[in-house]
């Protein structure tokens, strides 16, 4: 572990998860173990094939975010994200911080996520008004202009436009600095937390919020992905098993407070942890998780070049671990490749909270600058548009942090 | 000023409502001419929206062969098309190949701007109507039947970023691949964000993009719920009128366009375009529903671009505004260009593509960059269409109706995003090449 760390260090972690409405909760119930999948509540999901999640359950907007009336604007993964972004701040004990306006935000975020009820009543009434039964499924455009539209919420559009959740956090931090707002998929959550490593090393911001958010426990998503044979039937994530079939959905938010080192130095900030390298590759096969080793071990390389560290160095290696065999297949073999079979020892946590996508790989960064390893580890993250992330965090702070 | 390699724009593929050559886009755009015409892409009996900048004409298979057209064919996914086609033409335009053969495709990166998805009537009538009641009631259970059923038509298919998948594995980038995943910054920040890489040397070679088409019944409808689209009786290519009192608000427009961005020293005799030599980037922190109204966050912007470029606001020679035609828009913008060049007397002349071709949304960034190269192409100030009676608080110079010939070395062109996210990029007339 580096004493006087130089260039962007993690000093704050926010979480909200499948195992906990915050932080804490999440890693309280981390230690217990056990898994918060389950079937699906969000919709009537027992006649689908695939009816499993792991859900963020009892949150309650009102009641973790200040401003209520901007709550009626955000969609689930907005909520979600500044609900993270403000336990982040707590977290890092920045609160009021005087350069906020050259604060960085980057987020990943998960596929838009429509208002169901909003659009539902306005489609049922673009039917032909005298529908005989081979027109009762056709949009009747003029009458959506005539009456259909008016049983919308006019705010629509701006409760799912992807890159709400950044707007929102910007207003509730009031965060105007370097930003982007990437998605939608699993390698996103990475890259975003490079692009703030990058902004805070480079000086473009002087700290940063970044992470991601993803909600995509609704009918569409869960149609998408399961029919594409990426969701388990048997509704159990077990990446790696012989007996894996697939992965679940899993919603989540995680956002770190990321900073110079000698801006919380100066201010009397903990440095948990730190980005020591990051690497990306893309592979060319179909829509889905990659299925050839190769990718992930480019990634991992170039994380690793990035970081001047070599393989025997790592003490972990926190898995993608989709749960869909030939993906893990594939990460199986690029370890074993980039370890030169000296594999340390892995997490693989998608069995116990699910396949966060967007917001994946943040929280496996988030989990593990609070329960650390004994040294850096590699953390895995790729997404069905063929991307692969990769990211070697070296923990700053011994023990795990509450 | 961040240092780092000079970065070339090396190839431009384009297909917007001008057109789908680059320099006959350019061409349109320093003549002045409108894109905007009838909005007659569905019914519109009842519908108050009249105008929209349509790209007509367009056939992928004129662009795009082989098995992502393939996949593509049937689908009525216009958006992911025009995607797959404007990375084409800018390769090509690039290298005279969809390859460029001398870079290693680990050393090449995508970064392409997408916004919502692009649903059509006929994915909503398959995969929504048969399972909603005469009330809006949703039967899941005779949804989650149909969905597990052996020919479920639910499939990859409208997904907002379709299109970042396909170009990726076309054309062989093993490197990074980033969807910038927003609104109508969107294309702005992929632009920035790919030159950010070559800049400081991470990658050889960048395709930055965007693509767009809210030009559905659902899309259109959004916006016009939100107030942002103009409903004004007026001949349609008059519409669209940026800065001016009478301005009620944006012509919906679509499009796509990609640059190919590489270091100067790699040029080679090719054909430079412009140089990237700035971006910066802002959130205004306000509201979600309307943009800070004394354009503090937009200026932020601005500043850092020119920060970034190492250039002061008196290097300014024209600034390619976002300029929208809403009335929080144009005013705060012009707001926020005078807080950055010191007042009215010190700002350089500014005008906005969207008088000729409507508001490409998460794309705009990407397709107005044609204005902010034209402009360096010609030595001329491509005009704002229809500013025929500037409102009194829109006080700058914005070459209204005609192009203006000029010395034009360096441009600022402005995105600024629904929920306040803020995007500015400098370019820089090429200079010495080597």
């Amino acid at each position: 572990m580096s004493a006087a760390p130089d260039g962007p260090v993690i000093t704050g972690v926010g979480m909200i998860t499948p195992l906990g409405l915050d932080r804490e909760a999440t890693l309280v119930r981390h230690d217990v173990g056990g898994t918060a999948i389950g079937p699906i509540e969000r919709f009537d999901a027992s006649d689908f094939p695939w009816s499993a999640a792991a859900e963020v359950r009892d949150f309650v907007p009102r009641k973790r975010l200040p401003d209520r009336k901007a709550v009626k604007l955000m969609s689930p993964p907005a909520r979600l994200a500044v609900a993270a972004a403000l336990d982040a701040r707590t977290h890092a004990g920045d609160v009021d911080p005087p350069d906020a306006r050259d604060g960085g935000l980057f987020v990943a975020a998960g596929y838009e996520t429509i208002d169901l009820d909003s659009v539902l009543r306005m489609m049922a009434a673009c039917r032909p008004e005298e529908a005989d039964a081979d027109a009762a499924d056709a949009i009747d455009v003029v009458r959506l202009w005539r009456e259909a539209r008016y049983r919308m919420n006019p705010l629509n559009a701006l409760k799912i436009l992807p890159n709400m959740a950044l707007a929102h956090v910007s207003i509730a931090l009031g965060l105007q600095g370097a930003n982007s707002s990437i998605g939608p998929h699993g390698a996103s959550g990475l890259q975003a937390l490079s692009d703030a490593r990058r902004a805070v090393g480079s000086g473009e911001a002087p700290f940063a919020v970044a992470g991601g958010t993803d909600s995509p426990i609704n009918v569409f998503m869960v149609s998408y992905f399961g029919v594409e044979g990426l969701l388990s039937p048997s509704g159990r994530c077990r990446p790696f098993a012989t007996d894996a079939d697939g992965t679940v959905p899993g919603e989540a938010a995680a956002m770190l407070w990321i900073e110079d080192a000698h801006r919380a130095a100066d201010r009397g900030a903990t440095a948990l942890a730190r980005i020591l390298g990051y690497g990306e590759a893309h592979h060319d096969g179909a829509y889905g998780p990659p299925v050839d080793s190769t990718v992930y071990r480019e990634a991992g390389e170039r994380a690793l070049a990035d970081a001047g560290l070599r393989a025997e160095d790592l003490r972990r290696w926190v898995a993608d671990g989709w749960g869909v065999p030939p993906s893990d297949r594939a990460e199986e073999e690029a370890a074993h490749g980039l370890f030169h079979g000296r594999i340390p020892p892995r997490r693989a946590g998608k069995a116990r909270y699910g396949h966060c996508f967007a917001a994946a790989g943040a929280v496996e960064v988030a989990l593990s600058v609070c329960q650390p390893a004994d040294g850096p580890e590699l953390i895995w993250g790729a997404g069905v548009d063929g991307s692969v992330a990769a990211v070697v965090l070296e923990p700053l702070s011994r023990g795990a942090v509450a | 000023m961040s240092g780092g390699r000079r970065v070339a724009i090396t190839g431009v593929g384009v297909i917007c409502p001008l057109g789908d050559h680059p320099d006959r886009v350019m061409d349109a755009i320093v003549e002045g001419r409108s894109g905007i015409g009838p909005l007659d892409r569905f019914p519109t009996d009842g519908f108050e929206i009249r105008a929209a900048a349509q790209v007509r004409g367009f056939d992928l298979a004129d662009h795009v062969q082989g098995p992502e057209a393939d996949f593509l064919a049937g689908k009525e996914d216009l958006k992911t098309e025009l995607g797959l086609a404007a990375c084409e033409l800018a390769l090509r335009d690039a290298h005279g190949d969809a390859q460029p053969a001398k870079v290693s495709p680990e050393a090449r990166g995508l970064f392409l701007a997408t916004g919502l998805g692009s649903n059509v009537v006929s994915e909503t009538e398959e995969d929504f109507l048969p399972h909603i009641g005469d009330r809006g009631a949703f039967d899941y259970g005779s949804a989650g039947r149909r969905v597990g059923a052996a020919d479920s038509p639910y499939r990859w298919r409208h997904l907002s970023d379709l299109a970042v998948h396909l170009v990726a594995r076309r054309h062989d980038v093993r490197g990074p691949v980033v969807t910038n995943y927003s609104a109508c910054a969107a294309g702005a920040m992929s632009i920035g964000q790919a030159f950010r890489e070559v800049r400081a040397g991470r990658l050889d070679h960048a395709l930055a993009g965007g693509f767009e088409s809210m030009i559905h019944p659902f899309g259109v409808l959004s916006f016009q719920l939100l107030g942002a689209l103009s409903e004004s009786e007026r001949p349609l290519q008059e519409i669209s009128r940026p800065f001016d009192r009478a301005r009620d608000g944006f012509v919906i427009g679509e499009g796509a366009a990609a640059l190919v961005l590489e270091p100067m020293d790699r040029v080679r005799g090719r054909r430079v375009y412009g140089e990237l030599v700035g971006v910066g980037t802002s959130v205004d922190a306000h509201r979600v529903t309307a943009p800070c109204p004394d354009g503090a966050g937009a200026a932020l912007c601005m500043a850092r671009a020119l920060r970034d470029a190492g250039r002061a606001p008196g290097d300014v020679d024209y600034v390619n505004a976002h300029g929208t035609s809403t009335l929080l828009n144009d005013v705060a913008e012009t707001l926020a260009i005078k807080r950055v060049f010191g007042g009215a007397a010190g700002a350089p002349p500014v005008s906005s593509t969207k008088s000729m071709i409507g508001h490409a949304v998460a794309a705009a960034g990407n397709v107005e960059m044609l204005a902010v190269l034209a402009a360096l192409r010609d030595q001329a100030l491509p005009p704002t269409l229809n500013l025929d009676d500037p409102d009194p608080e829109c006080d700058l110079d914005y070459v209204p109706r005609r192009a203006r010939g000029a010395a034009v070395d360096l441009v600022l062109s402005n995105s600024f995003g629904f929920g306040g996210q803020n995007a500015c990029l400098a370019v820089a007339r090429a200079g010495e090449v080597p």
